[in-house]
């Protein structure tokens, strides 16, 4: 029937002597080209409430991955109030957080956090903003949201890919048992998750190329996952908060270029190799702008400071080369010195501690090892307002919200 | 018998006939006449082209997807202004759905969208004809020059160079 309709128009237009119109010759939809390597797969955007719909894309993720397809994890597609009011759920079943709160105040201290950053209302917020799926290793299930007009089927089909992306991992690798043995500190808990979201990220748009109608055969994948790290790389010099945002981020656009590599370089099974080594440094991630490298082998000691009695250590952890950046591109404003900055990190640990009677007081301990003292005196200079002190290559910057004496931190 | 059905094809409203201006404001005067804002149907048309120059800027099969939506404007949209900005908005994104593409967006858009996807964006092949559908066909063809833009500042400040001259 609209084949006929296609012939009937340009008779009309002519009968009616107005000017020929070219685009009355009804062209159709646009050409439809399938996912490389998985062209016996029907890619086409669906409905992700349906089954049949879930089942084709499961079929995909499974193609992309190189993987068999397994039964389908229930999936659940939440608008995002119902997604807030999931999240407000989980936020009520865990402990609250401290308050107030010495980790927040040390990143304000750095000026990496705005204070109420890690309120958990601003950060179901946020959520609810940024995240249009989660996948939930226990129960292993999945929830897509639903963000109206931002999200549509095309988008939820490659959101539900990453996802399904995920549900494979997870079979072949065990995702919490993964986590658990990798994640150690804020920097090898960020980087470990970079190989993770990264594959998952990597499927989604090779899929997501296809679903928006381009010919995947032409796009540039590497020049997409570099133009995406330079456009975060913008972003966050415009972000008044860098911390929540910028850790959120790093997975998903540093992983995708690092697992485009490792996939260019030998395919799915390249992918599932890293899983046995992933990188454990966000400084590795910094460092695949060409391939996917290795963690380098690094042997600093970091001397811990020895507090005065009035100061209970809270936590410690390590930032790592993408906390060193962000601190940077806070102080300097500069992308290339923060750059620069990164790659010269070998190691770092960061120690908070808390007032023993008057838990609002905060002290924060930096200790950065650098591959030069030139990268420690660059990076003494970068810092100049936090009043760091250089010990050869490493620095220390020491904060506190009160005015108590810290030439303690810069010991032993 | 065919020509009778022809000519009633014509009269029909089904495809307006006149410049994109012309189709445009044969829209806008259906829902002032309804509204009883004017008083007459050739004069509200003669106007409305002469008071808006910036309709060339639509093609003609544009124009004709936006006359219906014009056309069932609700009377309010004519006297104010944020009602008839948002309704205009409206009229856009509906317009788009029902376009005819023109074969030039067509070749435009398979590489044109696909260099925003190389940018980080996501803008589908289909949404970038139903788009570029809408204007007129020099928008269509100083936007090719843009995909050879050297990187995604360029691409954009090409793209908005394109509209900006408007």
């Amino acid at each position: 029937m609209r084949r006929a309709l296609a012939v009937l128009v340009p008779a009309l237009t002519l009968a009616c002597g107005g000017e020929v119109d070219p685009t009355a010759q009804g062209l159709g939809a646009p050409p439809v080209h399938p996912v490389p390597g998985c062209e016996a797969h029907d890619h086409r955007p669906c409905d992700v409430r349906t089954l049949s719909c879930q089942e084709r894309l499961m079929g995909v993720a499974a193609c992309l991955r190189g993987a068999s397809e397994f039964e389908l994890p229930p999936v659940t597609v939440m608008t995002e109030v119902e997604f807030a009011e999931y999240l407000n759920g989980v936020v009520r079943m865990l402990d609250p957080p401290p308050d107030p709160n010495p980790f927040e105040a040390a990143l304000v201290l750095l000026r990496l956090a705005v204070p109420g950053d890690f309120d958990p209302q601003s950060l179901v917020e946020n959520d609810v903003e940024f995240i249009y799926g989660l996948y939930r290793w226990e129960p292993n299930d999945i929830i897509i949201v639903d963000h109206g007009e931002d999200s549509p089927k095309e988008v939820s089909s490659a959101v539900l890919v990453h996802e399904f992306i995920h549900a494979l991992a997870d079979r072949e690798v065990d995702l919490a048992a993964f986590s658990d043995e990798h994640a150690t500190s804020i920097d090898s808990s960020t980087a470990s998750n970079s190989l993770v979201e990264g594959e998952a990220q990597l499927h989604e748009l090779r899929y997501a190329s296809a679903a928006f109608g381009y010919d995947p055969a032409s796009v540039d994948f590497r020049r997409l996952f570099q133009n995406v790290v330079e456009d975060a790389q913008e972003d966050l010099l415009f972000e008044p908060s860098l911390f929540v945002s910028a850790y959120g981020r790093f997975p998903y656009v540093w992983g995708g270029r690092f697992a485009h590599f490792a996939w260019q370089a030998g395919g799915p099974e390249a992918i599932l190799e890293r899983y046995a080594s992933p990188p454990l440094t966000t400084r590795t991630l910094f460092a695949s702008d060409m391939a996917a490298e290795v963690d380098l082998t690094i042997s600093v000691e970091l001397p811990v400071p020895v507090p005065p009695a009035e100061w209970v250590e809270f936590t410690q952890t390590s930032l790592g080369a993408w906390g060193l950046y962000l601190a940077s591109m806070k102080a300097t404003g500069s992308v290339v010195r923060a750059h620069t900055m990164a790659f010269d990190w070998r190691a770092d640990r960061l120690f908070v501690y808390q007032g023993a009677t008057t838990p609002a007081d905060t002290v924060v301990v930096w200790r950065i090892a650098f591959g030069s003292d030139a990268g420690a005196e660059a990076a003494a200079e970068a810092f100049a307002l936090l009043d760091p002190t250089r010990q050869g290559s490493e620095l220390v910057i020491a904060l506190s919200n009160t005015t108590a004496e810290l030439d303690w931190a810069f010991g032993p | 018998m065919v020509l009778t059905l022809l000519v009633a094809a014509c009269s029909s409203g089904d495809q307006p006939p006149g410049t994109a201006p012309e189709i445009w404001c044969q829209g806008l005067c259906g829902a002032v006449m309804r509204c009883g804002l004017h008083n007459s149907r050739p004069l509200c048309e003669e106007e409305c082209v002469e008071e808006r120059p910036g309709l060339v800027v639509f093609s003609v099969s544009g124009a004709r997807a936006l006359e219906p939506c014009l056309s069932a404007l609700d009377c309010n949209a004519l006297s104010v202004d944020s009602v008839w900005d948002a309704a205009l908005d409206a009229c856009w994104v509906e317009a788009q759905e029902r376009v005819e593409i023109s074969p030039r967006a067509r070749t435009l858009c398979v590489d044109y969208a696909a260099e925003w996807f190389e940018c980080g964006s996501w803008w589908s092949v289909e949404d970038c004809e139903q788009n570029y559908s809408m204007w007129k066909g020099e928008v269509v063809e100083d936007t090719f020059a843009c995909i050879d833009a050297p990187d995604c500042d360029a691409l954009k400040a090409c793209n908005d160079a394109v509209f900006e001259a408007l």
